[in-house]
C-alpha cells in the first residue's frame, strides 16, 4: 500500500516538475517523503523513509543532509596501552557533533560542491572535524588527539549506521525527479530530524527545500524507557516483582525450575 | 526479520540469538549445577550489549531464575535462615556499595576494562582450581580404585579453629555449627559486591567456601545460598534500576524463557555423564571463556575511542 502511494505521490511530483519546468520556476524544489514519522516498538529494527522531489534544473545536481535538530554533548575515551592492558586513558567532553549525520548526493561530492558550498551549508566529514569542540577534561594531551578521536568517532558512528557519506545515492530521473531513501537505524534516537535538500548547479546552490521527520518511540517500549529513565525505583520494583513472578511461574512449568 | 526492541539498552537484537544464548548457558546451568550468570554477561558484551546493561540485566534475570529453586529449599527446610540472613546483610551492603562503584567506574570510562579484568581473575582462578581438583580426582580413581567419595571433607579443621577464635560467635542450628558471624558476613559482603559488578549470583564462590571453609552440609549450603541470592540479585537490581538505569527487563525475560529451556535438557544430560567428567568440562568452559575476555584486554583495539556513559543517565 506504501508503495502505491508513493506511486500516485511520484506522479504528482512529475506532473507538477513539468509545469515548473514549463512555467519557467526555476528555483523552485518541491520534496516529499513516504512517511512523516518512524514508530519505535517492540519490533522495531531500523527503518526506510523514501524521499523524492523536483529538480529544478535538468543539469542540477542534488545533495541531502539528514541530521537530528538536538544533539546533546557527549564523552568519548581515547584508550592506551598501560602495562599490559588495553584501557580509557583519556576523557574529552565533544560538542557541536550531531547524533547522526547522513548525507547523499546524485554525484561524488567532490565534483558537486565547491569548499565554500560544503562551508556555508556545513556538508561532508571535513565540516564536522571543523565544528567539532573537544576538552580534554582527564589525562594527558597530544598533539594528534582531534584527529585519532574525529576518526575514532566517525568509525563507531558508522558501525551503527548512525553517520554515512554515500555518493551517487540518489537517482536523478529525466533530469526532473530526484529520489532515494534514508535508513534510520536502530540506534536513532527519539527527536525530530531534519532533511535538508539542495540542488546545485555549477557550484551553487540554486534551490533548498526541508523536510521534518519525527522518529518517536511508542506503547510499552516507550513506557519502560521513559519510566526507567524517570523513575527508577517504580522501574526497579516492577523489575524485581515481574522477575520474581515469571520465576515461580517457570518453576511451576518445569516441575522444581532449573536449580 | 525476528528482532526484538530493548527498551533500556536502546537498540534492536535478533531474538533467537538472545534466547539460544539463555538456551545454551540455560542447558549449562541445568547440566552442572550452577547458576551460568558468570557466561551470560560475557556472552552479551560479545554480541553488543554495553556492559553495564548487560550486567544489570543478568542480575535481574538470576532473580528470576533462583526464585522457584529458593522456594523449593525454604520448604524443604534446607535453608539456614540464621546463617541466610547474616549473609544477606553482607549481601545487601556489598551490593549497594558495588552498584555505587559501577556508576564511578562508567563515568570515567573504563567499566568495561575492570569488568573484564575482574572475570579474567575470576573466571581463571576458579576454572583452575575446578580443573586441577577433577583432574586429580580422575587420577587418583585410576590408579587406585578408590570406591565413591563417600567421606566429604566436612570443613578445613583449620579454617574452622580460626573462626571459632574470632568474636561474635553464633550458633547456627540448622548447620550444626557454633562459629563467628564475620565470615558469613564477609563472603556476604563480596559476593553481592560481585554481583553488581557483573552480574552474577556467585553460586559458585559462595557454595564451595560454605561446605569446605566453615563446614556447612552440602544441601544447607545449596538451599542457604540460593535464599540469599534472590535477595542479593533483587537488591542489585533495584539499586541499578535507580542509580545507573541499566535494567533491561525484555532481555532479562528472554533471557530467562532461554535458559528455563535449555536447563530441562540440560539437567537430562547429567544424568548420564559421571561427576568428574562434568567438572572437568565446565571448568574448561570457564578457562576459554577467560582466555577470551583476556585476550581482548591485551590486543590493540580496531578503534581507541569508545563513548562514556554520560553522567546523570543519558
Amino acid at each position: 500500500m506504501t508503495r502505491k502511494l508513493l506511486h500516485g505521490s511520484l506522479a504528482a511530483l512529475l506532473v507538477l516538475a513539468w509545469a515548473s519546468a514549463a512555467f519557467g520556476a526555476q528555483s523552485d524544489m518541491v520534496t516529499d517523503y513516504s512517511q512523516q514519522s518512524i514508530k519505535v516498538d517492540v519490533r522495531f529494527h531500523g527503518e526506510r523513509i523514501y524521499f523524492f522531489g523536483t529538480v529544478p534544473d535538468p543539469k542540477a545536481d542534488v545533495v541531502v543532509k539528514l541530521i537530528p535538530i538536538h544533539s546533546a554533548p557527549i564523552q568519548l575515551t581515547r584508550k592506551g596501552k598501560v602495562v599490559l592492558f588495553w584501557m580509557g586513558v583519556k576523557q574529552f567532553e565533544v560538542q557541536k557533533l550531531p547524533f547522526l549525520y547522513k548525507i547523499h548526493s546524485s554525484r561524488p561530492l567532490k565534483e558537486v560542491l565547491t569548499p565554500e558550498v560544503a562551508a556555508k551549508y556545513r556538508l561532508g566529514y571535513q565540516t564536522l572535524k571543523e565544528d567539532m569542540e573537544l576538552k580534554l577534561i582527564k589525562g594527558v594531551a597530544a598533539s594528534d588527539d582531534r584527529d585519532v578521536m574525529f576518526q575514532g568517532f566517525v568509525e563507531l558512528k558508522e558501525k551503527f549506521n548512525l553517520y554515512r557519506v554515500a555518493e551517487n545515492r540518489i537517482r536523478i530521473r529525466k533530469g526532473r525527479l530526484f529520489e532515494h531513501y534514508f535508513t534510520f537505524p536502530d540506534k536513532a534516537k527519539e527527536g525530530d530530524y531534519l532533511v535538508e535538500s539542495y540542488a546545485i548547479k555549477d557550484g551553487r546552490v540554486i534551490a533548498v527545500s526541508r523536510d521534518k521527520i519525527t522518529v518517536q518511540k511508542v506503547g510499552i517500549t516507550a513506557w519502560l524507557y521513559r519510566t526507567a529513565q524517570e523513575n527508577g525505583l517504580l522501574y526497579g520494583v516492577i523489575a524485581v516483582v515481574i522477575a520474581l513472578g515469571a520465576g515461580l511461574l517457570v518453576g511451576m512449568v518445569f516441575k522444581g525450575g532449573g536449580h | 526479520m525476528f528482532s526484538i526492541f530493548l527498551p533500556v539498552a536502546d537498540m534492536s537484537i535478533n531474538l533467537f540469538l538472545v534466547l539460544g544464548i539463555g538456551g545454551m548457558v540455560g542447558f549449562l546451568s541445568g547440566m552442572f549445577g550452577v547458576g551460568g550468570g558468570f557466561l551470560l554477561t560475557p556472552l552479551m558484551m560479545m554480541i553488543g550489549i554495553p556492559p553495564a546493561v548487560a550486567a544489570a540485566s543478568d542480575s535481574n534475570q538470576i532473580v528470576a531464575a533462583a526464585a522457584s529453586g529458593a522456594m523449593a529449599h525454604t520448604r524443604l527446610g534446607n535453608v539456614d535462615m540464621k546463617m541466610g540472613l547474616i549473609i544477606l546483610i553482607g549481601g545487601i551492603l556489598g551490593g549497594t556499595v558495588g552498584v555505587q562503584v559501577v556508576k564511578v567506574l562508567r563515568q570515567l570510562g573504563n567499566f568495561e576494562f575492570v569488568v573484564k579484568f575482574v572475570y579474567v581473575l575470576m573466571l581463571g582462578g576458579v576454572g583452575g582450581a575446578m580443573f586441577m581438583e577433577s583432574l586429580r580426582t580422575l587420577r587418583k580413581k585410576g590408579s587406585a580404585g578408590e570406591g565413591p567419595g563417600a567421606n566429604t571433607v566436612m570443613g578445613n579443621p583449620k579454617f574452622s579453629a580460626f573462626f571459632n577464635r574470632l568474636p561474635l560467635k553464633m550458633h547456627f542450628k540448622k548447620s550444626g555449627l557454633h562459629t563467628s558471624a564475620i565470615f558469613p558476613f564477609t563472603i556476604g559482603a563480596v559476593v553481592g559486591f560481585l554481583a553488581a559488578l557483573m552480574g552474577v549470583g556467585g553460586g559458585f564462590i559462595m557454595v564451595p567456601a560454605m561446605i569446605y571453609i566453615i563446614g556447612m552440609p552440602t544441601v544447607v549450603a545449596i538451599g542457604t545460598d540460593l535464599f540469599q541470592i534472590v535477595f542479593t540479585t533483587a537488591n542489585v537490581t533495584l539499586q541499578q534500576a535507580v542509580t545507573n538505569h541499566t535494567v533491561d527487563i525484555v532481555l532479562a525475560l528472554v533471557l530467562l524463557a532461554g535458559s528455563a529451556v535449555g536447563a530441562q535438557f540440560g539437567a537430562r544430560v547429567s544424568k548420564v555423564l559421571k561427576g568428574e567428567q562434568i567438572r572437568i568440562l565446565l571448568s574448561v568452559i570457564v578457562l576459554v571463556m577467560m582466555v577470551k575476555l583476556l585476550f581482548d584486554l591485551l590486543i590493540t583495539p580496531d578503534n581507541l575511542v569508545g563513548f562514556v556513559a554520560a553522567a546523570g543517565g543519558h
